[in-house]
């Protein structure tokens, strides 16, 4: 039976002003149930390919590319490119899910219209939105650390916090997409971001290479990607290396996270409530 | 020769009567964009068990108030009060109570009919098995029980109207706002949705809908207003509103220039409002024997009939296309 809304957090539409939601409410749960409803409708073609993605490019890069490249800052290219390869697919689907996806849904298919004319308000859209996205990328980036697992390439059992900083990640960079969604006017708009954030970041965030193989006058390119402290931190995870440092990444991951959260908020509300 | 200008006095008529409770009410409300003004100051007030019908041009300003009402658009000036509640204080309390169908089927396309139903259930926080017992009541309603397990991309616009329709009743809404309804549909599937609604409010609920089709609010309005450029032209019973406006009889004719000039005097003692329109003209008699032992000049083309809701909505909104 129905819930006494009253009971809930008050809503109302201020005209003006910063919106400050809180994203665990039950309004976001239901809109992510509402799209991993969908998503698991379609598992047969959306559920293997992060595993089969996971195998080539561990195999790619590590028996590739591994031949000639045996050691990364001591440890083994393959287990390097692994802790990337997490990150790097987190960033991916976090970013196309709330660029594509939530463009489809919002523009196209008016998802968006018919869930506000219920209870559940602009704001947990979005945050559904995001929180789906983010259990998306973390789904995808754990495939990469199962195959990992399974030959016998995680040295430490830290390892089982990658996929809880995966998923705060997944959050900002879903953050980040909204932001980008919420300013285009098309689908072709996208690429500015592809070409200019998403790609850059995988390329220059320590994915593939460590930072210190960059020339010193653009190391500033990897330190302000919002990918950089988490593939970093990801990394000490995956093996074990645990210091101080790793708390630092966390709570600059953490800063970056709020802003572009209140920012995907406030800026789709403006697109959407008029 | 004159041509009637719609001055009409407003006999608002705004008492309640004793036994129904307001469930809506705009006091002046308004709403502005950027730069322009898109309702300028409405009041209505719309009373339980009662369909109450929104009519206008495009662009009148119709889809605003609806969006107002549905707590998605701020009010920028007035009171709007839904089933007692200001839509500026907790609207999800609002929200929770009413059904609304929106112009566009915004079905979710990869669900099926019933999971449709279901996963817009959940939004209320209705749990699984009374969203099921609750959809498949609404899907009999609007005889969609055979599409049941079918995907909504696979059924026909007609269906996916209904669907949408149906899908506002999920909540048991104690008032369902419809904008435009029937748009799209065929005329079968009109009159079960008109079925349907009038059903709903002989069981209490209360009804406000938009429409483009004259039909649809003759057939379906208790009371109605009619609003072109962001204001309220007029307001009251579609029955009350043609006799008032336009009158009993219509004749409508195309004569050539020359000829109308001898058609005043013919009609100049009786009570018929004439009205030039491009080409055409016409004649509202407003007492039932206007037109009594009148010979008209031959038109072109000459057609009498009963003045009808279509007649005030034209004569109030203008016969042009003042879509900008």
């Amino acid at each position: 039976m129905s819930k006494n809304y009253s009971a809930q957090p008050a809503m109302t539409l201020p005209r003006k002003g910063l919106s400050l939601p809180n994203p665990f409410t039950l309004g976001t749960y239901r809109v992510f149930q509402r799209n991993r409803d969908v998503f698991l409708k379609l598992w047969k073609t959306e559920l293997w390919p992060p595993i089969v993605e996971a195998l080539l490019s561990l195999f790619a890069f590590g028996f590739g590319l591994g031949v000639y490249i045996t050691q990364v800052n001591g440890q083994s290219y393959i287990q390097f490119i692994a802790a990337g390869l997490i990150f790097s697919s987190v960033l991916f689907t976090a970013s196309f899910e709330c660029m594509f996806g939530t463009f489809i849904r919002m523009q196209q298919e008016k998802v968006f219209d018919a869930i506000i004319a219920t209870p559940v308000s602009i704001e947990e859209v979005v945050s559904g939105e995001i929180f789906f996205a983010a259990v998306r990328a973390t789904f995808n980036g754990t495939c990469v650390i199962a195959v990992m697992a399974v030959l016998q390439l995680t040295p430490s059992w830290w390892v089982l916090l990658v996929p809880p900083l995966a998923l705060l990640t997944g959050f900002l960079l879903a953050s980040i997409a909204v932001v980008v969604t919420s300013l285009v006017s098309s689908f072709t708009s996208f690429n500015y971001y592809i070409t200019l954030g998403v790609i850059p970041m995988q390329l220059f965030s320590s994915v593939f290479f460590p930072v210190s193989q960059l020339p010193e006058n653009v190391r500033w390119v990897a330190y302000l990607s919002p990918l950089y402290p988490a593939v970093e931190a990801g990394r000490s995870l995956y093996m074990g290396d645990i210091h101080a440092g790793l708390l630092l990444n966390l709570v600059w991951i953490l800063a970056l996270t709020v802003v572009f959260y209140l920012l995907a908020v406030n800026l789709m509300r403006r697109r959407l409530i008029k | 020769m004159t041509t009637s200008n719609p001055q009409i006095g407003l006999d608002l008529n705004r008492a309640a009567p004793p036994d129904q409770a307001i469930v809506v009410e705009a006091k002046d409300l308004r709403k502005s964009y950027k730069n322009f003004e898109a309702v300028k100051g409405i009041s209505f007030q719309v009373f339980q068990q009662e369909c109450f019908g929104l009519l206008g041009p495009n662009g009148a300003g119709k889809s605003t108030t609806i969006r107002m009402l549905n707590c998605v658009s701020p009010i920028s000036g007035g009171s709007l009060t839904v089933l007692g509640q200001s839509v500026t204080e907790n609207i999800r309390l609002i929200k929770s109570q009413i059904g609304v169908v929106p112009q566009d089927n915004n079905l979710d396309t990869d669900l099926t009919v019933l999971q449709n139903l279901q996963v817009y259930a959940r939004y209320f926080n209705i749990d699984k098995k009374e969203a099921t017992r609750r959809a498949d009541e609404v899907l009999e309603l609007f005889q969609l029980t055979d599409k049941r397990n079918n995907k909504t991309d696979e059924i026909s616009g007609g269906m996916k109207r209904r669907l949408v329709i149906a899908r506002s009743l999920i909540n048991q809404p104690r008032l369902i706002i419809l904008d435009e309804p029937t748009t799209g549909l065929d005329p079968a599937a009109r009159q079960v949705v008109w079925q349907q609604l009038r059903l709903l409010r002989d069981r209490g609920v209360t009804i406000l809908l938009t429409t483009h089709y004259m039909e649809e609010a003759t057939q379906l309005c208790d009371r109605l207003v009619i609003i072109n450029e962001g204001r309220i032209m007029a307001e009251g019973k579609p029955r009350d509103l043609v006799r008032r406006l336009v009158g009993y009889e219509v004749i409508e004719m195309r004569l050539p220039e020359a000829e109308r000039q001898e058609l005043l005097p013919l009609i100049a003692n009786r009570p018929i409002l004439v009205e030039e329109a491009g080409d055409m003209l016409y004649l509202f008699g407003q007492q039932t024997h206007a037109f009594h032992n009148l010979t008209l000049p031959e038109g072109n083309y000459r057609l009498q009939r009963h003045a009808s809701l279509e007649d005030v909505f034209l004569r109030l909104t203008g016969r042009g296309l003042a879509e900008s």
